[in-house]
């Protein structure tokens, strides 16, 4: 049975609950390793790796089975995503990012992720003793949040400080400037890149205004600039709950679907059958959109007029 | 330290157009590859393009304008990748190949490239966040790891001060939220998506690329112990691939757009959602 060691920021934070399920899939032999900022110091990406390498080092010497697996489990935060892979390589592990399944079967550990903009799912081996994995936030769906009761260790200061010098945090700010209320929207009507282009966004305007829905959008419409920042449902934008979600030309990527799959109703229209967005869907129209959304929009100010 | 100007070096991965129908290959064990469009992963097009704005900025500003190197690591399709980095302005070009480098993990590929990256000694490399493919977001990491250097991942902003040899950039986090960090040369940036609306190349660009250096380097060129690299150091392995499962319980509506529309609206209202 493989050591795992489950990395805990001391605050909580998102995530948590998802390294303990993966911890518990991978069958339950674990420790936790204790993340706090006052001991350990202001984050660094080296400074936190060399952190937890010199406390997972250290746990190799007591007495452990020398060939069990090491399995070191992180939330893909921003903040973990992006010390974990340098973790990895200091500890000779393999490095699994955003697993959302995690097994121990007669062929060793096997996890699984999502590939290719979510619409294909691998499932990979590590070949080296240990590995280093991130859990997906949201993912491990419905697992008992109770910690299972494993020793608790904190992660002190590296050895190696030099590090520390590798970034000064001037400050923070918001990325966008706000005044779209998606938060507390009843409804929202989402724009996605299947839209086509700035112009192509009034379809989805259109149908908003029609069904008194704010106007959301996915990452790349904002990226391209055909919708402000603001409009940006996703694990980088507004993360929403809606009575109604009506997704048009969005794939289902995991950072969109991350936003809003706490929706009550969601709605997608896409070209694709294959797209994952129909994998949260509670209605979908495999169609056009730009067919599709129109005669949406006439029924509803039609429906409107009647009523 | 070097007396000419800055060095930036671009890691470009090349990847399945996104839009290109996918099929799992008769192995099970990825996507078959015989009738794809590969491209540039769009992340790290936005990193060319940050190279580019920081090497114009630094010459509106009076400075020696830094050289730009783009790298990149595959099969010899990957020259057109490099082609179009230099059409779009890129100075010179490295690409990785050797059959020992293929079929690396991002620890494997990080390596290899952090071999490339030192010997032609930049002082600020760029990466995109995260590839189009397997979107591990790794690479850049590993990069920074072994280069022992400063990183940052998901940067929304770069501003380069050539004097002070040192960087201010804005960091994306979670929820709508950005920090604001300063770095030192050297220093790996990996960019996100939405930092900058990369160009098109030109005419004159893409026959000005022609006439650029595109060098290429093996294993033993670069330095690298060939166990440490491609499949041989690839601590991972995909068992198999396979479709999301279809339709989580979901309806799925068919028919003419109207007659599709109208009975959405009929399940919308008995949902009561209107
Ligand atoms: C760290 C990080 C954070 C991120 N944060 C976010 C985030 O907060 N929000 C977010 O949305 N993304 C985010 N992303 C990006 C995310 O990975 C995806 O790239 C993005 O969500 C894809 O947007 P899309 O679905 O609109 O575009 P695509 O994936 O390109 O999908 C377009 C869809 O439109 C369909 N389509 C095309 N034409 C038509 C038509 N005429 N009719 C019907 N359908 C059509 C296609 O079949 C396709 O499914 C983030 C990525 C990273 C790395």
């Amino acid at each position: 049975m493989p050591v795992v060691w489950l990395v805990e920021d001391a605050r909580g934070g998102p995530g948590t609950q998802e390294v303990r399920a993966c911890g518990r899939a991978l069958g339950g032999n674990c420790r936790v390793a204790r993340l706090d900022e006052e001991r350990v110091g202001p984050y660094a990406p080296g400074l936190y790796a060399g952190a937890l390498r010199d406390l997972i080092a250290q746990g190799e010497g007591e007495g452990e089975d020398p060939t069990a697996p090491i399995v070191v489990v992180l939330p893909h935060t921003y903040q973990s995503a992006e010390y974990a892979p340098r973790l990895a390589v200091r500890l000779g592990a393999a490095y699994i990012p955003s697993v959302s399944a995690a097994a121990v079967d007669d062929g060793g550990l096997r996890f699984r992720r999502s590939i290719l903009q979510a619409r294909l799912r691998a499932d990979v081996r590590p070949k080296t003793r240990a590995v280093v994995a991130t859990v997906q936030v949201g993912a491990f769906g419905g697992a008992d949040p109770a910690p299972s009761p494993a020793d608790v260790f904190e992660v002190g200061r590296p050895a190696d400080i030099e590090q520390n010098q590798e970034r000064e945090i001037l400050g923070r700010q918001a990325a966008s400037a706000g005044g779209v209320d998606l938060a507390s929207a009843e409804r929202i009507v989402t724009a996605g890149r299947g839209v086509g282009g700035p112009d192509e966004v009034s379809v989805a305007a259109e149908l908003a205004a029609a069904l008194d829905a704010e106007l959301g959008a996915s990452r790349p419409v904002v990226d391209n600039g055909w919708l402000p920042r603001e409009h940006q449902v996703g694990s980088s934008g507004h993360i929403v709950a809606p009575n109604l979600y009506v997704a048009l030309g969005v794939s289902g990527s995991i950072q969109h679907v991350m936003g809003m799959s706490g929706s009550r109703i969601i709605v997608a229209i896409n070209k694709d059958p294959e797209a994952p967005i129909f994998s949260v869907a509670h209605y979908g129209i495999v169609a056009d959109l730009h067919d599709v959304a129109p005669a949406l929009t006439r029924l509803l100010k039609a429906r409107r007029q009647s009523a | 330290m070097r007396e000419e100007g800055l060095r930036i070096g671009v890691c470009i991965k090349q990847v399945p157009d996104t839009d290109s129908h996918l099929r799992i290959a008769d192995s099970g064990r990825g996507i078959d590859d015989s009738n794809l469009n590969w491209v540039i992963s769009s992340c790290d097009l936005c990193a060319l393009e940050e190279a580019l704005l920081l090497a114009e900025a630094q010459v509106s500003r009076g400075a020696e304008r830094p050289e730009l190197v783009v790298f990149s690591l595959g099969p010899e399709r990957v020259e057109e990748a490099l082609r179009k980095a230099l059409a779009l302005g890129v100075d010179r070009a490295l690409h990785l190949v050797d059959e020992a480098l293929q079929g690396g993990d991002a620890i494997a590929d990080g390596r290899a490239l952090a071999a490339a990256l030192a010997r032609e000694r930049c002082d600020l490399v760029l990466t995109g966040a995260q590839s189009d493919d397997l979107g591990q977001a790794a690479t850049p990491a590993v990069i920074a790891e072994v280069l022992g250097c400063p990183y940052a991942w998901l940067v929304m902003a770069v501003e380069l001060d050539s004097c002070s040899r040192s960087l201010r950039i804005v960091r994306e986090l979670e929820g709508g939220m950005n920090e604001v960090l300063r770095l030192e040369l050297p220093a790996v940036l990996a960019i996100q998506a939405g930092i900058n609306r990369p160009r098109f190349a030109s005419l004159r660009g893409t026959l000005q690329a022609r006439k650029k250096p595109l060098r290429r380097e093996d294993c033993s060129g670069l330095g690298v112990d060939p166990r440490l690299v491609g499949t041989a150091g690839a601590g991972i392995e995909t068992e198999a691939v396979s479709l999301p499962p279809a339709g989580a319980g979901g309806v799925v509506i068919d028919g003419a757009s109207a007659e599709a529309a109208a009975e959405l609206i009929a399940h919308l209202e008995r949902e009561a959602v209107l």
